[in-house]
């Protein structure tokens, strides 16, 4: 535990960490900025500001995911607990919006679902990287990230149903999209305790 | 074997004779076993409380249903529901209620219990009418029709019970009593007259209606909102010509001011964003700088700054409600009172009222409770149904009596100006005062209330005293 607690604080204060994150919280004050309402008007910041970290979220989520599948699962494990340390850190910024929301959908929900979809999609950005190693094509996997994305959050809007996109289920309580979210969230855990001996065989 | 034949045939259609009688008795008893009365004779008023009877006898337990678009083409269905549950009737059973029907594109009734529909119907559009109704309670109607203008509409009640609530009248202008119908109860008489209604008491009334004097000693008084004066029967137009009803209705959106609709102001733009700075910056330089130690740091900081925020953002009731109550004293008091009601999040309300919103939208009003459904950031005005109480503030000629334990203040008088404040249970000389800044209630109030009327304040009611009215005229 104690080794897990220290390569995660060391992972944490890397550059690129550290880099990601500055942008991530500017990111969210900025949108605060843009969206909180003077006098009586309604409040709609915490519509925006849970989207905009989501959006951020996921985008992260999926190139660090492509990004260390080429490297050590300590790596990979310490990267994407980084990465969850980040959406607990920026819940005071998201319940300040929603208290003041006041939106119908539960705190729980989004809180739960950030975190699930962003451990989710990290997954599905390792399963890409090792795609892309496979198929020789590793030099395109920051075009990879972002198609992913796109078709992640366009393949819904095909299906005309709610199972990969977070924004649409962001606001509105979606079983099929945390059951199917649940499904890759297990299988990027069993990828990441599974043993190397099994690994190979 | 012919004459047989011819016998059989005979007794055959006596049969089919007695049956068909039987079937029609049966249908008329079931006719009378359950009545409903909509308004005064079936007639409505738009826009209007209105009386509903329905009458019942020997029936199982059933819902009152009435069913009322008042939607347009363009935007389609806005239903309004009214629903009365009802257990069973033993004997007879007489359900007095009233309910605001607005005016309606569509409207049906029906009477059901989980088996079946026991009666049904519908009103046309073509009866939608909001002008208030004359009623005249007599059995020779027709001497009094040309008193009332050609514009008046007459509903003629000869043996009709009036009934004794306020809200049933609020569609009425006028009531015009002779002797020779039943005599209505004291209750109904000032229930009426407290509502706003000019009654007229023809001179002369007999024994049976000698109680109704006891609320008419004068030839004219106010009672509430309304008037009860006595005149005779060639006298009833020049009488009504005298008397100047307020308009109860306008009541409502004199009472709907600005500051009705408070909206809970949002917290500054720059101390929610400075905060969220000082706080992520406190968070990037405990991550980066202090290893492990900071980490565990950034998680209480997180989870401290989500108390706080969360204390210091979110409003204490998801719901806000402000109250605007009117009185108007004379004798009795007529009682109007708006609420308004703002919600922050969606919510499906079951407010223990009998209320309905001033603006068109679905509803239901379903015994004493009014369901309704509000999306967020979004405000209903309700108006309660009219109702009647005591005294609270009386003009005795100069001086002016708050009957209440609470203190009044802003006491105004209309053509004197501002008066001092009217302790609990104390009187006030009046006196000529100082022309103040009204309040936007003050100023719409007053452009509906005859000179001499003191206004006074207690919280959120507003209290009306009307002036009393010296004739020096005899009877027209």
């Amino acid at each position: 535990m104690t080794t897990l607690h220290t390569s995660l604080a060391e992972r944490l204060t890397r550059s690129d960490f550290v880099q990601i994150a500055t942008l991530f919280f500017a990111l969210l004050v900025f949108v605060l900025l843009a969206t909180w309402p003077s006098g009586e008007r309604a409040n709609n910041s915490w519509f925006i500001l849970t989207q905009s970290r989501m959006v951020a979220l996921a985008f992260l989520a999926l190139s660090y995911g492509a990004g260390t599948s080429n490297k050590s699962k300590a790596e990979q494990r310490n990267t994407v607990f980084a990465l969850l340390v980040l959406v607990i850190l920026s819940l005071p910024l998201e319940l300040a919006s929603y208290a003041a929301s006041y939106p119908t959908t539960p705190f729980l929900w989004s809180f739960g679902l950030t975190l699930l979809d962003t451990f989710a999609l990290f997954g599905i950005g390792l399963a890409l990287g090792y795609l892309l190693t496979l198929i020789r094509l590793r030099g395109f996997i920051s075009i990879a990230v972002i198609g992913a994305l796109v078709g992640l959050f366009s393949i819904d809007q095909l299906l005309n149903f709610n199972l990969f996109n977070p924004l649409t289920t962001l606001h509105t309580v979606s079983p099929f999209h945390s059951g199917t979210m649940s499904v890759i969230a297990m299988l990027t855990l069993w990828q990441f305790i599974r043993k190397p001996s099994a690994a190979r065989a | 074997m012919v004459r047989q034949t011819a016998r059989a045939v005979n007794l055959r259609i006596l049969w089919f004779g007695c049956l068909l009688s039987l079937l029609l008795l049966s249908s008329v008893g079931l006719a009378q076993d359950l009545e409903l009365e909509l308004g005064f004779n079936n007639t409505l008023v738009a826009d209007s409380w209105n009386p509903i009877t329905l009458t019942r006898r020997d029936q199982p337990a059933q819902t009152l249903i009435l069913s009322i678009d008042q939607g347009t083409l363009r935007e389609g269905e806005t239903l309004v529901t009214y629903r009365q549950d009802l257990s069973a009737a033993n004997g007879l059973d007489v359900f007095e209620d009233d309910v605001y029907i607005p005016a309606w594109r569509r409207f049906s009734w029906r009477i059901e219990n989980a088996e079946r529909v026991f009666a049904s119907g519908s009103i046309e559009r073509r009866e939608v009418n909001a002008k208030p109704l004359t009623l005249l309670v007599s059995a020779r109607p027709e001497l009094y029709l040309g008193s009332f203008g050609e514009e008046a509409r007459i509903l003629e009640l000869p043996f009709s019970s009036l009934p004794e609530r306020v809200a049933a009248y609020d569609g009425i202008e006028t009531l015009l009593i002779d002797g020779t119908a039943p005599a209505p109860t004291l209750e109904s008489i000032s229930s009426a007259a407290v509502s706003g209604v000019s009654i007229l008491l023809l001179e002369d009334l007999p024994e049976s209606h000698a109680e109704l004097n006891l609320l008419a000693p004068e030839l004219r008084q106010r009672l509430g909102a309304g008037w009860i004066a006595r005149t005779s029967s060639e006298g009833v137009k020049a009488t009504l010509s005298m008397l100047t009803p307020l308009e109860t209705h306008s009541f409502t959106s004199a009472l709907i001011t600005s500051d009705l609709h408070q909206r809970p102001p949002n917290v500054s733009q720059t101390y929610v964003v400075g905060a969220a700075g000082v706080y992520a910056l406190a968070t990037l330089l405990l991550l980066r700088f202090f290893g492990s130690a900071g980490l565990l740091t950034s998680f209480v900081l997180a989870g401290l700054a989500s108390f706080g925020a969360w204390t210091w953002l979110r409003p204490s009731s998801p719901q806000l409600s402000q109250t605007r109550t009117l009185l108007v004293n004379a004798d009795l008091a007529y009682v109007k009172r708006v609420e308004s009601l703002f919600t922050l999040p969606d919510v499906s309300l079951a407010l223990n009222m009998n209320a309905h919103p001033t603006d068109v939208r679905t509803y239901t009003q379903r015994g004493d409770n009014l369901e309704l459904t509000l999306p967020r950031y979004n405000e209903v005005v309700l108006e309660h149904r009219p109702e009647l109480t005591g005294e609270t503030l009386r003009l005795e000629g100069q001086t002016l009596r708050n009957l209440t334990d609470t203190i009044m203040t802003n006491v105004y008088v209309k053509g004197l100006g501002n008066q001092l404040d009217l302790e609990a249970g104390g009187r006030l000389e009046l006196s000529p005062g100082e022309e103040p800044e009204l309040s936007d209630t003050y100023e719409a109030l007053l452009a509906l209330l005859p000179d001499g009327t003191a206004l006074a304040q207690a919280g959120d009611t507003t209290h009306v005293a009307l002036p009393e009215l010296i004739f020096l005229s005899e009877t027209p």
